[in-house]
């Protein structure tokens, strides 16, 4: 397929919305959902309801040829677009009132189809990679536990191999989307023997499996977007491996440097309905000026900070550190608009009124310190950094 | 509360431009060599700057005979001149004083000819208190009045300065070697930037841009010039952490380099963080400077606001993290201190920048 002009991709793209959803700004201020969840508070019935819903809209922009898999060969259903296209994509769909994608959906589409696309086998790549973009199947992490948290490659969870199957036994933590997924990749210990980094293998492990089982975790926010998922001899036949036995650690590092690249765009959405928040709450002290300005300004900075990475890898070009300071600029920005908030709403954010936008905030502001844990914490990008980046000297490795 | 649309006020407090915008451009880097190369040597560096790079042409349109390039470029010469604290007028006369002068009304090839060349030397009141009232005279202009706090102002040869007339503000340019204009050195904490107050007794002075453009004009050039600083500034904070880095990786103290312990890493980390911001938003209001100069007075702003909070925080951490050394008179850290303390006075704070931000979206 040629690939069409920006001008009319775009004209395209927006036909093509514009029949999905209304444009977005035709919501009034104080009018629909006042929703900033940062982890969604869903009991489980509401997130596979909330999951299916966004899954529908997700499924049909890949069979009209918008979907996730714009930029991708077309053995995956895609049209092999450059990336420049899926950003103009995206920045049209901004303007357009679609259903939000949780983040299950990123790490489903950005996070492990990625992964299985560099590390699978002919025959997993054709049953995973398409089915992720479009949403078919939803995938989780299943890399922490309770002993290993930063340190992922301490994990204990065992697979050893027994009449030509692997048998899995092990205890996952902070499992996000387990309810939900239908597939988990799991970081495993084959070989207890080896060197901690080399004793590792990834599986891809069906959630339905027998001997899976997922218990919802209450987080701070009072709900449970995270679970703990046993894993007691779960029997996976040896196509469910992921990767070379050994090479679980580069294929985790595969699923972990994308999720730091894509969560340079979190926090965003909140920070500018925060703004729009203090435009209704005025007028304004000098001091709320500035603060709310300086969160103007680093939303704004985070933005430029994400076009140039992805101006860089639409160039063909490796980007700078530009593209590991997005996660760190992400939970500023968080940690920022809950300061604008609290700043703005007083007790109205403490104390349900009945308000529209006014306690919804409470999940922003509960919900934002998690991020600043999940996915590498703030002190491990602060470690990334230094290392790789700055060429520090590494942390005392025992 | 008024029911208004979310989308369409927020859209202003968020970039406008497409990615594309922010690609890198190999002969930058191929720019930034040169230019470090020049900056690196100890003389001659005005002279090559200009002669040998013919940097003031830079930002020079093809059909005013200039090299046809933007603020982008420009700015990849300030980040390696700032980073150097280098003396010279690049800033105020090489592309502030360029600015206004190829937005004349009549084309001023002469003057222009003259401070692009580097042969002369000219300064504006950009960023400066200033009160001066013009009166026509013959085919001119006679000037009166004074300002203060200009850059260079002692080794100029030319001001700039808006001036009342009777139809409003027009902009002029002033000889500063006239008898009837004198300059006080003023004293100063940052003796990079050096600046003067200049009292101008019935000079004469050559129109500029009357009164017709002037806001325009004016507003533009006070915008090229916010980016420029910014650009300085950036180039001031990657100099900072790198020479920083560089001397913790290098001295030793309870048996190992300091630069292995964790506290120190992750507050050069945050250097980073803050270096990657000030590259962000210099970087991209040049880029749209060069696109549309009107449509760069917020992200100059962001710009500005953003580079100076980081080169102030850049140079502390590094007078802190060289320790005893980092507190004296020799070395050099402390004169990113006074640089970036001087432009917080001469240009304005983050706060005051903030303010224009608050104002530019609406607050
Ligand atoms: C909301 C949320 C969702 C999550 N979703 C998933 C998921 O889907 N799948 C999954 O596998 N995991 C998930 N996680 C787990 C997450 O990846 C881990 O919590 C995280 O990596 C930290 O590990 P830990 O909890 O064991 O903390 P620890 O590693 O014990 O850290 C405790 C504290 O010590 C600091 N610390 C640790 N090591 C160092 C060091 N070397 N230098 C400096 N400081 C250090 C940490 O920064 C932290 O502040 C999620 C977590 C959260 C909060």
């Amino acid at each position: 397929m040629p690939t069409p002009d920006t001008a009319t991709f775009i004209a395209e793209a927006r036909a093509w919305l514009a029949q999905q959803a209304p444009p977005r700004q035709a919501t009034a201020w104080g009018d629909g959902d006042d929703t900033v969840a940062v982890f969604e508070n869903w009991t489980a019935a509401e997130e596979r309801a909330e999951t299916d819903r966004i899954r529908v809209y997700e499924q049909a922009k890949f069979d009209a040829g918008w979907g996730a898999a714009l930029t991708w060969p077309a053995e995956y259903g895609g049209r092999e677009l450059p990336l420049a296209h899926a950003l103009a994509f995206q920045r049209e769909e901004a303007t357009f009132d679609v259903p939000r994608r949780t983040e299950m959906f990123s790490v489903t589409q950005q996070l492990v189809a990625p992964t299985i696309a560099q590390w699978g086998t002919d025959e997993q790549k054709a049953t995973y990679v398409r089915a992720m973009l479009r949403t078919d199947l939803i995938a989780c992490q299943l890399f922490s536990e309770t002993e290993a948290g930063s340190d992922l490659a301490a994990v204990r969870t065992k697979a050893v191999q027994r009449d030509g199957s692997w048998v899995l036994d092990g205890h996952k933590v902070w499992t996000s989307g387990a309810r939900i997924a239908d597939l988990g990749i799991a970081v495993c210990r084959t070989d207890s023997t080896a060197a901690k980094h080399a004793g590792l293998t990834v599986f891809l492990v069906p959630m339905d499996t027998p001997g899976v089982e997922v218990r919802p975790i209450r987080q701070m926010t009072g709900g449970s977007s995270f679970n703990e998922v046993y894993l007691d001899g779960v029997v996976l036949d040896d196509s469910m491996r992921l990767g070379p036995v050994g090479a679980g650690w580069q294929v985790a590092l595969t699923v972990l440097a994308a999720e730091r690249l894509d969560s340079g765009n979190l926090g965003l959405d909140n920070a500018d309905r925060a703004v729009e928040l203090a435009r209704h709450r005025g007028p304004l002290s000098e001091i709320e000026r500035d603060t709310v300005a300086d969160l103007i300004t680093r939303s704004y900075v985070q933005r430029l900070t994400g076009m140039r990475v992805a101006a860089a890898v639409v160039a063909g070009e490796a980007p700078g550190p530009e593209a590991s300071v997005g996660k760190l600029l992400a939970t500023n920005t968080m940690a920022r608009t809950s300061e604008v908030v609290r700043m703005l709403l007083g007790s109205d954010l403490t104390v349900e009124s009945g308000e529209w936008g006014t306690w919804a905030w409470t999940e922003h502001v509960l919900g934002a310190p998690g991020y600043r844990i999940a996915g590498g914490t703030d002190e491990i990008q602060h470690n990334i950094l230094a290392e790789r980046v700055l060429g520090l000297p590494r942390e005392p490795r025992p | 509360m008024p029911a208004t649309s979310t989308a369409a006020r927020t859209f202003d407090a968020a970039p406008a431009a497409d990615p594309s915008i922010l690609t890198p451009v190999p002969e930058h880097d191929d720019l930034r060599e040169i230019v470090r190369a020049v900056v690196a040597k100890a003389d001659g560096t005005w002279d090559r700057l200009m002669s040998e790079l013919e940097i003031g042409s830079l930002a020079v349109p093809e059909a005013l005979s200039g090299a046809g390039f933007g603020l982008r470029e420009v700015g990849v010469v300030l980040e390696e001149t700032g980073a150097a604290l280098l003396p010279d007028p690049v800033l105020t006369s090489a592309v502030v004083a360029v600015q206004a002068v190829i937005a004349a009304d009549q084309p001023a090839d002469d003057l222009l000819e003259a401070i692009s060349s580097g042969r002369e030397v000219a300064t504006v009141t950009w960023a400066s208190p200033h009160d001066v009232r013009a009166t026509p005279s013959g085919d001119g202009w006679t000037l009166v009045g004074t300002t203060e706090r200009i850059p260079h102002a002692e080794t100029a040869q030319h001001l700039i300065v808006p001036a009342t007339t009777d139809a409003g503000t027009a902009l002029f340019v002033v000889d500063l070697r006239h008898d009837a204009v004198t300059t006080r050195t003023r004293q100063v904490l940052d003796d990079t930037r050096p600046l003067a107050d200049v009292s101008i007794a019935k000079a004469p002075a050559r129109l500029l841009v009357g009164p017709e453009r002037f806001d325009d004009v004016w507003h533009t050039v006070q915008t090229a010039g916010a980016i420029g600083v910014a650009a300085e500034h950036t180039g001031m904070a990657t100099h900072l952490l790198e020479t920083t880095t560089a001397y913790l990786l290098e001295r030793q103290q309870f048996g190992r380099a300091i630069a292995s312990f964790q506290a120190i890493k992750h507050r050069l980390a945050d250097l980073l963080v803050d270096l990657e911001r000030a590259r962000s938003a210099s970087r991209y209001a040049a880029a749209i400077f060069d696109a549309d100069p009107e449509a760069a007075t917020l992200p100059a702003r962001i710009a500005a606001a953003v580079c100076q909070d980081v080169v102030i925080r850049a140079a502390h951490e590094s007078v802190q993290l060289h320790g005893g050394i980092g507190f004296t008179w020799e070395h050099t850290a402390h004169l990113y201190v006074r640089r970036a303390l001087g432009d917080e006075g001469l240009f304005g704070s983050s706060r005051a920048h903030r303010a224009a931000i608050a104002d530019l979206v609406g607050l």
